[in-house]
């Protein structure tokens, strides 16, 4: 490796491409910065029926009427859709531009990182029918039902059903995931002559909050084959 | 034409190519390392092929990947795009025909987002925006096999780079860390909340690996939990203050800038942020892909000095070397 003390490179005094390399750079910079500006992505009018949901905008709408805003829950739903709808639409247009741009390289900008924890988590548990009855293969967190666990944690598969819990009803790509389990199921459990994907909707309770965790409710079940 | 002189300058300048070197080596081996698992659990066929073909993947589509018009959605395709990913993240991290396979890399990476979008994170993105700052950054100048082409030296001459990339760089991850704070518009991550947020996190099955274990439901996980959401927010939403403190720093005031260096505190806040989601969510390549960009926060002369007091068996030295500074 090069001595320690080798000198700081200096900028020269600035050059025509310089310049125009803070041309570039600024428009890079803008382009990014418009696709990075955190706003609120577009809340459809279904989104708002789901419980965390409901409770994040009723505990909203407490909050914006203790402050003086006075506003009921339903009544800021509407505006959230709204407001978001032409937020999304300004936004979408500006970037419009350079979509192709970002789709080739894969490149681009949205880092809501947790933005919001889902206060009622759901877990995965699959089922197995066989003649005999129906027994669990796997379950989120449960080492004695692991079956095809090394899959489901995977980060290529886990999205999946991490984006599925929030609805309530199985997305196509959710549905995808359950066929091709039902075919590993063939090989691993041939017995079996069907697999019911579960995903309980479970109801953590803050540890000082002195409430006992309510029984977890099936959010939705998918059956393969039907 | 004073403030267009100062971006003029901020773009300006050159420096020694160790942390995009460090950068670039790190991030390839967690990519790699991150196709690799595909291998012992047969995951190349389930996620590059539609449903049809034995994947998960979409059949129909609007306007499907490019890859699969070119070559058809079959197992060779899928083998053949797994296998350009796993080649170009090797060559990308010993540094061999570097701008290439950084530029292949992400455009491959590209074709299997477009094809398994529901299976691409945000932290896919982030790799391939640093792909592209790397493809301009000289980081095949050290630390690698074309070094060793061009010097002899796998650790290269320490001839100059442009300075613009790691700036660039650094502005991206500020902006990624205050765009993540600012967007955390759910109440458990504020005082009003009771800062929940990471406590409900932990209980999230799908990304927890602690869900359902004894320890997460005590009042003491629940109030480290909450002392963590608020350092997490707070941390977040000042990140920006990096920018001035870098600025304070070249401009000698205030000296405490120059005696404290908070942009490590800054620094050493979010490794520690990244490991505690290593150890407590399932989260995938995400803790360590962040942290392969760490290098980049300290400056070409900072690892050159590290890198002196190692070989010197100096460990006072590192601190030494960092301290003094950029």
């Amino acid at each position: 490796m090069s001595p320690s003390d080798a000198p700081t490179a200096v900028p020269d005094a600035p050059s025509a491409w310089a310049h125009w390399r803070a041309i570039i750079l600024g428009f890079v910079v803008l382009v990014h910065g418009i696709r990075v500006a955190p706003l609120p992505h577009k809340v459809h009018a279904h989104e708002l029926k789901d419980p965390v949901a409901k409770e994040e905008v009723a505990r909203w709408s407490e909050r914006l009427t203790s402050l003086g805003y006075t506003i009921g829950p339903k009544e800021l739903g509407e505006r959230v859709v709204e407001v978001t709808d032409g937020i999304s639409s300004t936004h979408r247009g500006l970037t419009a531009p350079f979509r192709p741009w970002f789709r080739w390289t894969g490149t681009g900008q949205g880092w809501a990182l947790f933005a919001n924890p889902d206060t009622h988590p759901s877990r995965l548990r699959i089922d197995g029918v066989g003649p005999d009855g129906k027994r669990v293969l796997f379950q989120s967190g449960d080492p004695e039902h692991a079956w095809l666990l090394p899959y489901l944690k995977h980060r290529r598969l886990r999205p999946i059903f991490d984006a599925a819990a929030v609805r309530r009803r199985p997305s196509a790509s959710y549905r995808r995931l359950v066929d091709w389990i039902w075919t590993r199921a063939q090989v691993d459990h041939p017995d079996l002559i069907r697999i019911e994907a579960v995903l309980l909707a479970t109801h953590p309770a803050l540890p000082d909050s002195g409430k006992t965790p309510r029984r977890p409710h099936v959010r939705h079940t998918t059956k393969v084959p039907k | 034409m004073r403030v267009w002189h100062r971006w003029v300058q901020v773009w300006n300048g050159q420096e020694l190519p160790w942390p995009m070197a460090l950068v670039r080596l790190l991030l390839g081996a967690a990519m790699l390392f991150d196709f690799l698992t595909f291998l012992p659990l047969g995951m190349v066929e389930v996620v590059m092929l539609p449903a049809d073909q034995g994947g998960v993947l979409p059949s129909e589509w609007k306007v499907p990947p490019p890859w699969w018009d070119w070559f058809g959605a079959t197992p060779a395709s899928a083998w053949g795009l797994y296998i350009g990913l796993l080649a170009s993240s090797f060559l990308v991290m010993i540094g061999c025909f570097t701008r290439t396979a950084v530029v292949v890399l992400m455009l491959l990476s590209a074709q299997f987002a477009w094809m398994h979008g529901a299976g691409d994170r945000g932290i896919d993105t982030m790799m391939r925006n640093v792909l592209m700052i790397l493809a301009f950054s000289g980081a095949g100048r050290g630390l690698s096999v074309d070094a060793w082409w061009r010097t002899g030296s796998l650790w290269g001459d320490g001839a100059f780079v442009p300075s613009w990339p790691r700036r660039l760089l650094l502005l991206q991850l500020v902006a990624m860390y205050f765009a993540a704070g600012v967007s955390k518009y759910a109440q458990q991550w504020w005082p009003w909340g009771g800062y929940t947020a990471l406590w409900f996190i932990w209980n999230d099955w799908p990304v927890s690996a602690v869900a359902g274990q004894a320890w997460v439901d005590t009042t003491a996980a629940l109030r480290f939990s909450q002392f963590a959401t608020f350092i997490t927010i707070l941390w977040e939403l000042t990140f920006p203050a990096m920018l001035w403190m870098w600025w304070a720093w070249r401009r000698g005031r205030p000296a405490w800038v120059r005696r404290l260096r908070p942009d490590l505190v800054y620094v050493a806040l979010g490794a520690i942020f990244h490991l505690g989601i290593a150890v407590w969510l399932q989260l995938g390549i995400f803790p360590w892909a962040m942290l392969a960009l760490y290098p980049a926060f300290l400056s070409g002369r900072e690892w050159a000095r590290i890198a002196d007091a190692i070989r010197s068996k100096n460990l006072r030295g590192v601190v030494e070397a960092v301290r003094i500074g950029p």
